[in-house]
């Protein structure tokens, strides 16, 4: 599990999140910035700081938004 | 290099990024240099596993996950060492800790770090578990 960046961030892309993140695993895309699933610790940071609430526990990911589980996946994988 | 071996790879080395940035106290340092260090030894296998085949390659992906094991069981003794590090810094009150504002978790310092590297032990063995599962998958197929 991890958590995820979600369209709000599209807009937004302050990195705040960047920031905070204790072992370095965002990373700016070219429309938004991505977690990496694999390194994540899962502590809950950067939810605490995105100031437009982009960022949810995997689990929690409105079924709208959920398409970012993946392409976080594929950002990482190609990356 | 197949799909399997290249995920493989990015496991360690996302494990190794997750472990360099754990700030454990002196007394851990040790335990952390030798995960640390095993880590990059099976790493540096990979490449020669990737020229195996046939029954070479199952005994040298087993010999990996028997290694592997051992490697998590290190980490599980950090990790429970540094699970009691946090509920002692917490007063036995980790999840009131946890239910405070990201800032004011920040700013008990001491605290906050021993969280950290919690949660980075716990991820790192999660890490290990599915880089056998990576192995597993390679022994099955060949
Ligand atoms: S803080 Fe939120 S909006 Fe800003 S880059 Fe991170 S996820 Fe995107
Ligand atoms: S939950 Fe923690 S480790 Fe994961 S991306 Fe956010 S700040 Fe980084």
């Amino acid at each position: 599990m991890a958590f995820v960046i979600t369209s709000p961030c599209m807009q937004e892309k302050a990195a705040d999140c960047v920031d905070v993140c204790p072992v370095d695993c965002i990373a700016k895309g070219e429309d938004q910035y991505y977690i990496d699933p694999d390194i994540c610790i899962d502590c809950g940071a950067c939810e605490a700081v995105c100031p437009v609430a982009a960022i949810y526990y995997e689990e929690d990911v409105p079924e709208v938004e959920e398409k970012f589980i993946q392409k976080a996946i594929d950002f990482f994988k190609n990356n | 290099m197949s799909d399997a071996l290249r995920r493989l790879e990015i496991l360690m080395g996302d494990t190794l990024q997750i472990l360099d940035h754990m700030k454990v106290n002196s007394v851990h340092n040790d335990i952390l240099r030798t995960i640390k260090h095993s880590i990059k030894e099976q790493n540096n296998k990979v490449e020669a596993l990737s020229k195996h085949t046939g029954e070479q390659r199952i005994q040298s992906a087993v010999s990996m996950t028997k290694q592997l094991h051992a490697i998590n069981t290190k980490v599980q003794q950090l990790e429970t060492q540094l699970m009691e590090e946090y509920k002692q810094a917490t007063g036995n009150q980790i999840e009131s800790y946890e239910q405070m504002a990201f800032e004011e978790q920040v700013e008990q310092k001491e605290t906050y770090h021993n969280k950290i590297d919690y949660l980075s032990a716990t991820k790192i063995q999660e890490n290990i578990n599915r880089m056998n599962e990576v192995l597993y998958s390679i022994i099955s197929s060949s």
